[in-house]
């Protein structure tokens, strides 16, 4: 369980441009979670609604959470202390081309490629159409391709139809 | 290349080991939960039971559950409460005659018990435990625990007081009771015992799962005695009839307790307790349970033909009164108000088929909120309800600002005898006809005591049964009064 926190800003470093801001996500989201109407039947459920929360919370940048971030600083929140910067390349090369996606892309990329939702689902919760999904979902992935030098995986690379319907990769 | 996947994931799992062996500070997460429990202040629900846990285990790396969770609640801004008036007291059974006791600092206006005045206490009647904690308490002090017994007609008694306990120190510490069950007629009530602490103005009551611990206290002698051993890490939920209902706070599972002994009757669940009225059916987190068989009759876990819904409370003895959104609440981004929230009613056969009956869209009605929630009659409830602005995205943001009586027809607001102007936690008990209801604050950050009023809905009055603190000392504000209080079935 001690660990879950770490995993937890991480992902949120996904999606906001400091680790200050994502561990104010972070806090922001558990508060909002388990003061709001969720109710899990185990704690790894609990761990999924907030993972998933992050996100959806990440694109709502309105007064709100300024709201909650004036209310945490009032209360002198303490941060805690930086974390060593990754020996990865790739870390920071994966944060910052995110970063210069449009919230919108990269909650559905992050939704579609990382918590492994299906499009209806990610429609359902950042309040889109399938359609709007696969749009942001696609110029995102595009952009972040071009970036990272990856491929599109398999299992959503482009299809054609065949005349008899079925697919091919 | 690499695909996009393999890199997103190892991205990020480079990050989460970058950051092992990091968590939130202490003091960040005593704040945070905190937070959490003041908002859910009075609410009851075991959803604390289960998310204290988690956030002690999501913020302090390699910190153990045998440690202890210190959850600050901060001093209240609000103006100093007044006394209230009580009425003279008319139950007198021996002759001998209540007397006005002195005014006391922590205390509201009371009388001492006459003999037999227990012994005659019945439905409606209120038992609460006062622990008086005021911000300006420094040591030494004597921490006192006051047990009040109130009528339905708003006299109180005060029954007796546990033993002081000396603290002194700039960090007091002491054991805070609770009355968590009575039944009228019985000269016994159990107490949740919990230790508690107050330094620099900052009051803490440990979480731990271990904690509380029960005991069970006479009335008339005083006398505490340890309660079953089989109570150790269990929370008390409620009583419905003969039964007692209990959480686990180490695994989530829900027991009842009846003539047969203690037994679970869903396990793994983590989360609130909702006994139907006549306590055939129990509502166990999203799940409704037999209580008999301990089959699971439906949820509310997954999205359902009305979209995705939450459990208010209960709507008749077999039917659940729910709130339903066309998507997920946790949807963010939006208003909340966009996703359509309307009240469906759900019978047992409807739930397990996931379509229930629409009892009305709200339109610009207020929102209920879970928890705090009471049966009054089939068809009727009262419920604690958030009027949801425009900017409002998440339930989890909102705090109730009202109690509002609910039925086929209309929402419409109860009386309460609690007239401080800005109040936004309740909960409401019914019991043999009677509605108790209990307000403050702390659904924000400050929380205040709460106050107890008897309802009577037929004449559209309210009888304050416990009020306010008195005497708040010069320059302080009271962080608490009442710990804990039971409605006489």
């Amino acid at each position: 369980m001690a660990e879950r926190y770490p995993r937890l800003v991480a992902r949120a470093m996904l999606l906001t441009p400091t680790r200050a801001d994502a561990e104010d996500l972070v806090q922001e989201v558990l508060l909002a979670t388990f003061t709001g109407r969720a109710r899990f039947a185990s704690i790894a459920e609990a761990e999924a609604y907030v993972r998933r929360a992050l996100v959806t919370r990440s694109i709502d940048g309105g007064r709100r959470r300024q709201a909650e971030r004036r209310a945490l600083r009032r209360l002198q929140l303490e941060r805690s202390p930086g974390a060593p910067s990754p020996t990865a390349d790739l870390v920071v090369d994966v944060e910052r081309s995110l970063a210069g996606l449009p919230p919108r892309e990269r909650a559905c990329v992050v939704l579609r490629h990382l918590e492994d939702l299906p499009i209806r689902d990610v429609a359902n919760l950042l309040n889109l159409s399938e359609g709007a999904v696969k749009r942001y979902t696609s110029d995102g992935v595009s952009t972040l391709n071009a970036a990272l030098g990856t491929t599109e995986p398999r299992e959503t690379a482009q299809v054609t139809l065949s005349k008899e319907g079925s697919t091919h990769a | 290349m690499p695909e996009l996947d393999d890199v997103l994931w190892r991205a990020e799992n480079g990050r989460t080991d970058s950051l092992a062996g990091t968590a939130m500070t202490p003091d960040a997460a005593a704040t945070l939960t905190g937070r959490i429990r003041a908002r859910r202040a009075r609410r009851q629900t075991l959803q604390v039971a289960a998310v204290v846990p988690l956030i002690a285990a999501l913020t302090i790396g390699g910190w153990q559950l045998t440690s202890r969770d210190r959850v600050p609640v901060a001093g209240s801004p609000s103006p100093s409460p007044t006394a209230e008036p009580s009425p003279s007291p008319t139950a007198e059974t021996s002759g001998e005659s209540a007397v006005l006791l002195p005014d006391e600092s922590g205390l509201p206006t009371r009388y001492s018990m006459p003999v037999g005045v227990l012994e005659a206490a019945g439905s409606g009647w209120v038992l609460a435990t006062y622990v008086p904690v005021s911000t300006q308490e420094a040591g030494p002090v004597l921490v006192q625990t006051v047990v009040m017994l109130a009528s339905p007609d708003g006299t109180a008694y005060e029954v007796l007081r546990l033993g002081s306990q000396p603290t002194s120190g700039p960090r007091l510490t002491w054991t805070q009771y609770a009355v968590v069950d009575w039944r009228p007629g019985e000269v016994t009530a159990l107490l949740a015992a919990t230790p508690a602490e107050l330094e620099a103005g900052q009051m803490t009551v440990d979480p731990s799962p271990q904690y509380p611990q029960y005991q069970e206290l006479n009335l008339k002698t005083g006398h505490l005695s340890t309660a079953l051993p089989e109570y150790s890490g269990l929370k008390f939920e409620v009583r419905r009839g003969e039964s007692r209902w209990w959480s686990d706070a180490h695994n989530g599972d829900v027991l009842v307790e009846d003539s047969s002994g203690l037994r679970v009757v869903a396990p793994d669940v983590w989360s609130s307790v909702d006994v139907s009225p006549d306590g055939s059916l129990v509502l166990a987190g999203a799940a409704v349970v037999d209580v008999a068989s301990g089959a699971e009759l439906g949820g509310f876990e997954d999205r359902m033909t009305d979209g995705y819904c939450h459990p208010v409370t209960w709507w008749t003895t077999q039917s659940i009164l729910a709130l339903c959104t066309r998507e997920s609440d946790a949807a963010g981004g939006g208003s909340y108000a966009d996703l359509d929230p309307t009240l469906v009613v759900f019978d047992r056969a409807a739930l397990a088929a996931g379509k229930g009956t629409v009892l009305r869209p709200l339109d610009n009605d207020p929102v209920p909120l879970s928890g705090g929630n009471a049966w009054v009659a089939d068809g009727k409830v009262v419920v604690q309800a958030a009027n949801i602005s425009a900017g409002d995205t998440m339930l989890g943001d909102v705090c109730a600002d009202h109690l509002w009586l609910l039925d086929t027809e209309s929402f419409s607001l109860p009386p309460t005898g609690d007239r401080r102007l800005k109040l936004d936690t309740f909960e409401a008990r019914t019991a043999g006809g009677h509605l108790v209801v209990a307000t403050g604050t702390g659904c924000g950050v400050y929380p205040t005591p709460t106050v107890i009023s008897q309802v009577d809905l037929a004449t559209g009055t309210a009888t304050t049964v416990l009020g306010l603190p008195a005497a708040v000392p010069e320059g302080a504000t009271w962080l608490q009064g009442i710990t804990g209080w039971v409605l006489g079935d």
